[in-house]
Parts: C-alpha cells; sequence; structure tokens
C-alpha cells in the first residue's frame, strides 16, 4: 500500500466516516437479520425432524414431504420473493445516498475548491477515497450476498416454490451478484455525481441509469451468456433429459436422418410414435449445473467491468472538467 | 523564474469572456496585488492559475509549470473567495483532512497560529464566525508551506485588526521563506501597505501591469484650473481628468507638474480608481509604461 492511499484513506476518513462506518454496517445488519431469519426456520424444521424434505423435496418443493408439520411449514405466499426484492434493493440504496453525494455534494457545497487546489490532484482524490470505499463495500455485499444465499434456499421451501439455481432471483442473489452490482452502483453513482454536480438530479440520473442496466441485464445479457456454450445430448420425449433442477435447457430441437434441423414438435398425440416413424432424433441443448458458476463469474465480471470503465470515464471527465 | 506568465490566456463562459488576451508576468518574491472591479475576472484569472477552471484560449505558467500540474500543485496553494472548507467537520478533523491531503504538511505552523488567533480545534467549521473561517482557510494554505500563494479577496470578511493581522503575517512570511503571493482586493487602501507589484484587471482585460514603485514614480495626481485640461493633453500622458466646478483633478503620467498646475504623489488606491475610469487607458507590460488609448 503506497502512501498517497494511506493518506487518501485517512482523507476519506475524516470527510466521509458516515459512509465508511455506513456502509458496511448496513449490510452487515441486513445479513444479520437475514441470517437470524434462516437459522430460525431451520430451526423450526430440526425440531419437527424435517431437515430431510429439504433434501428429499429439491425439485417440487415441501409438497409431496406428507408430514403435516411440514404441510404446516409451508406458506404459500409472495413474501419471499418480495423480500428478495428488497434484498436486491440494498446495493441501489447505498449508490444513491452514499455514492452519488460523494463528489455531487463537493460541487453543491464549493468544497471541491478547497479538496482539488490541494497536494492531491482530483484523480488521485477520486481514486484514492473512492476506491476504497467500493472495494468496502462489494466486501460487505459479499458477506451479505452469502447470508441471502443461505436465507433464499430456506424461503423458497417454505414458499413451496422449487428450487433452482437457474431462476433470475436465485441467480442474482448470490455473493457474486450482488457485489457485482453493489460495484456497478457504486461507479454509477459516482459518474452520476460527476456529470450532472447536484445531488437531486444526479440521485435520479443515478435510478435512471442503473434500472436501465438492470434490464439489458436481465432481457438481453443473462439470456445471452446462458445460451453460450451449452452441452448438447440426444434424448427421447420421456427420458434422457438433463435434470430439471440444476441445469438451464437452452434449446430443443428435432433432427432429420440427414442432419437437417426442424423446430418445434408436431400437435399429434403421440408425439414419440411420430418421432420414430419419421426417424427423426431429438436433440438438447442445455447448460449443466457445472458451468453455473462459470457464467456468474462472466456475468459479473462484465459488470465490474463497466463499473471500472464509469470510474476511469468519471475521473477523465473531472479531469478535464474540473470546475466549471 | 516568473510566478506567473500567460500568453493570450481567455476563458469564455458561454458567449462571455471573463478574461480575454491576457499576457502578463508577475516575478517571484512579489506581492502582487489584483484589483479590479466586479465581474473584471480577477476570481477566474486565480481560478486558471490555480488549475479549478481550464482556460478556453491561451496559456498559463505558475512557478514555470503547467496550472494543476503534480508540480505546480507542490508549490501553489491557493484561498478561494467563497472560503470553502468542511464544514460538518470540526476544525481539528477539517486540519486532519488537509493533512492528508498534502505532502508536506507544516502541523505545527497550523496548530501554533490557531492557537495564537485562540480558534478552538474542537470546535465545528461552520459554527466559526466568517473571519475564523477565512483565518483557519490562510493558515491551511500556509501550512502547506507553498511558494505561491493565490489568495482571493482573504480580506473581505476579517475586522481591521484581523486584517491588519493577516497582513503582518503574511509580509513576515514574505521576508522569511521567499514566498510569492498573489492578492485580489476591493481593498486597495490596504494592498498598498504590501503589494510591490500591481496587476489592474478591467473587463477580463490586464490593464495594468507593473511594478508599484515604478507606477507611483511615474505618476502625478495634477490639480488646477478645469478650463486647462484639455491644453494639458498637449503637455502629459493623461490616464483620467475629473472635473468639479472650476477645479479639475487629473492623474497623469508626468514626472512633474506642469507650469499652473499643481501636482502630488499618488496613492496605490487614486492609481487604480484613475484606470479603472478610463479602461482605454493601458500600462502596456511588454511596451514599458505607455498608454494606450
Amino acid at each position: 500500500m503506497t502512501a498517497m492511499t494511506v493518506r487518501m484513506t485517512r482523507a476519506a476518513w475524516y470527510k466521509h466516516r458516515f459512509s465508511v462506518v455506513g456502509i458496511p454496517a448496513v449490510f452487515l445488519l441486513a445479513a444479520l437479520a437475514l441470517f437470524a431469519d434462516g437459522v430460525v426456520q431451520r430451526h423450526w424444521l430440526s425440531v419437527h425432524h424435517l431437515n430431510g424434505c429439504l433434501v428429499a423435496n429439491a425439485d417440487t418443493g415441501g409438497s409431496s414431504c406428507g408430514s403435516a408439520a411440514w404441510v404446516s411449514f409451508i406458506q404459500p405466499s409472495p413474501m419471499p420473493n418480495v423480500i428478495a426484492v428488497a434484498v436486491l434493493a440494498l446495493p441501489v440504496l447505498v449508490g444513491l445516498f452514499a455514492g452519488v453525494p460523494w463528489v455531487a455534494r463537493e460541487f453543491e457545497s464549493g468544497a471541491f475548491r478547497f479538496t482539488w487546489t490541494q497536494g492531491t490532484s482530483p484523480r488521485h482524490w477520486l481514486l484514492g477515497t473512492f476506491g476504497p470505499l467500493v472495494l468496502l463495500a462489494a466486501v460487505s455485499a459479499a458477506i451479505y450476498g452469502a447470508a441471502a444465499y443461505w436465507w433464499y434456499q430456506i424461503a423458497q421451501w417454505q414458499d413451496g416454490t422449487s428450487i433452482w439455481s437457474w431462476r433470475s432471483s436465485s441467480f442474482e442473489l448470490t455473493p457474486l451478484s450482488i457485489a457485482g452490482w453493489t460495484v456497478l452502483a457504486m461507479a454509477l453513482a459516482l459518474l452520476s455525481g460527476v456529470l450532472i454536480r447536484r445531488a437531486q438530479p444526479a440521485m435520479i440520473a443515478f435510478i435512471v441509469t442503473l434500472g436501465a442496466c438492470v434490464y439489458l441485464s436481465q432481457t438481453w445479457l443473462r439470456p445471452w451468456l446462458f445460451s453460450i456454450g451449452p452441452a448438447v445430448k440426444q434424448v427421447s420425449t420421456s427420458a434422457g433429459w438433463p435434470s430439471s433442477v440444476t441445469t438451464y435447457t437452452v434449446q430443443t430441437w428435432l433432427q432429420t436422418p440427414s442432419g437437417q434441423r426442424v423446430s418445434g414438435l408436431p400437435a399429434v398425440n403421440n408425439v414419440s410414435a411420430w418421432i420414430a416413424q419419421h426417424h427423426y432424433t431429438y436433440w438438447v441443448a442445455y447448460q449443466p449445473h457445472n458451468h453455473l458458476i462459470w457464467l456468474e463469474l462472466a456475468r459479473n465480471g462484465i459488470l465490474v467491468t463497466v463499473a471500472i470503465l464509469t470510474v476511469l470515464g468519471s475521473v477523465w471527465w473531472l479531469r478535464i472538467r474540473p470546475a466549471d | 523564474m516568473n510566478a506567473i506568465e500567460t500568453r493570450g490566456l481567455g476563458k469564455r463562459y458561454r458567449r462571455t469572456w471573463a478574461v480575454r488576451d491576457c499576457d502578463l508576468t508577475v516575478p517571484a518574491g512579489q506581492v502582487t496585488a489584483l484589483a479590479g472591479p466586479n465581474g473584471a475576472g480577477k476570481t477566474t484569472l486565480l481560478r486558471i492559475l490555480v488549475g479549478l477552471t481550464a482556460p478556453t484560449a491561451g496559456t498559463a505558467t505558475v512557478l514555470g509549470a503547467a496550472p494543476g500540474s503534480p508540480q505546480a500543485r507542490a508549490a501553489v496553494s491557493a484561498m478561494d473567495q467563497t472560503v470553502p472548507l468542511y464544514r460538518h467537520l470540526r476544525v481539528a478533523g477539517q486540519l486532519a483532512a488537509a493533512r492528508a491531503l498534502n505532502d508536506p504538511w507544516d502541523a505545527d505552523l497550523a496548530a501554533q497560529r490557531l492557537s495564537a488567533l485562540g480558534i478552538p480545534t474542537s470546535a465545528r467549521v461552520g459554527k466559526l464566525s466568517g473571519g475564523q473561517q477565512a483565518q483557519l482557510a490562510l493558515t491551511m494554505a500556509l501550512a502547506r508551506r507553498p511558494r505561491l500563494l493565490l489568495l482571493d479577496e482573504p480580506l473581505a470578511s476579517l475586522d481591521p485588526l484581523a486584517r491588519q493581522d493577516v497582513l503582518g503575517w503574511l509580509m513576515t512570511c514574505v521576508a522569511e521563506d521567499g514566498l510569492s503571493v498573489v492578492f485580489s482586493s476591493h481593498v486597495i487602501a490596504e494592498l498598498e501597505q504590501i503589494a510591490s507589484y500591481l496587476v489592474v484587471l478591467s473587463a477580463g482585460r490586464i490593464q495594468v501591469a507593473a511594478t508599484v514603485d515604478s507606477l507611483l514614480g511615474t505618476h502625478l495626481a495634477l490639480t488646477g484650473p478645469a478650463d486647462g485640461v484639455d491644453d494639458l493633453y498637449d503637455q502629459v500622458e493623461i490616464v483620467t481628468a475629473q472635473r468639479a466646478g472650476r477645479q479639475a483633478l487629473v492623474l497623469a503620467r508626468t514626472g512633474a507638474a506642469p507650469p499652473g498646475w499643481a501636482g502630488r504623489p499618488v496613492t496605490m488606491e487614486e492609481l487604480v480608481l484613475g484606470y479603472l475610469r478610463e479602461p482605454a487607458a493601458r500600462v502596456v507590460p511588454g511596451l514599458g509604461l505607455e498608454i494606450v488609448r
């Protein structure tokens, strides 16, 4: 760690100790709340000797466990998913209330005329103070993400929903994803503050920009990533299918004996007979479970890369437009 | 090495030029008074020199380095007229933040100065009086041990006693450390006490830039008959003439009073006000003390 980094970290501490303490505190308190709820739920299952149901009914939720106690445990309600969305909102709130004002308030208060006329350049100040904050936020978010991931497993069971790691909410409620979104949120917050230089309009711009990123990630980036490098295998309509619990089906198709693809199944009563009659084969492209971590890394790597480019863009803009 | 050099320097905000065609050379080791009316471009010029504002045209150097460069940052300290501070912090926290942003940092100088001024380090910066905030900002500017100090209206919020104290302190720093100071102020009479170089800025252009001694030594305040002013233009270089009834007061560039006129040395305030009343009159540095109309 260079002397400059140490000095900038000190500067961040003296000027922004509320954010420096507040960000990890918020993440860790939320993690604690999720952890406590998870412990209570799992303790309840343990007391009623129902831990086995979690494993036995991973595919279909708890509905086939049979025990009256298990049935009473399942409370179909939208609450777990509502809380899951709320969990994902925390990085947004951190970016909104800690990231945006970091620079915007410097401009609003005029303090930038002090900060940026000192021995340290605005670039060094920005990277030296905001960088450690983002790192702190990312680590705190990852811990929070671990608690959220652990909590969401049992929350889904209680909701009677099947556990499927490829579902959007499951994919986002992981340490990697929450840390990735937190880093991107902080970077976009910084850019909004640097470009707009007034806190409230910058907050609005931040929400719009981050919302656009979330929309793009959900509707384009994630489906696109899931379609890359799938495993391919021949199946029949009734057998040989990859597990629907652990894999993600990218595409299915019929293939003629000459190797030509035919899309869609015919509207006949006995599809298997129809396929056999025409000597077609049935294929499926799917992502096996061991691809999930790599796709998580890829998606969140893209988020972090966008965040780094955003921070560099902010620093460049501040360099060419320091004040006016 | 010159403290400040600008060539063709200009800064435009939308369609308005705040500073334009600014050619200025300020020698190092001087206390330079930067005078001019409101909106003349003093603050813009100082903000360009400190690296806060990028010029639209021309170039500037401070102590031979580009404003805002690492070399300039190490050597130049500034105090903005808005007295920017972290008002939510305590004085001790503000000093600690400043220390973290600067290397070197003279913590002893800061502590002694604030102690002498009676500013408690436990007080919130925002709760200090305007004068105390200005003193704190000035103390921090000097604790950086700069070679060039750029001060924008540092006396504005100070009472007369505090002004004298600050001016005395600055003079001590100049004498002991060879510090160069550029000092913008409306209080011209007080600038006269310490300034050795005068720059007058009017409507964004440099109107006067010369040593105070050379300016005061070559200008006289002439009093005489109002109807003799027209003839006086043929005898001396007149900067400005004011008629009051039968009498006229003339600021002229001359070493001696012409016959029929009483001459006396001018004060810096009279000199500055005389030039500001006649924006067409300029003392062009490159040509010596010439009046250009």
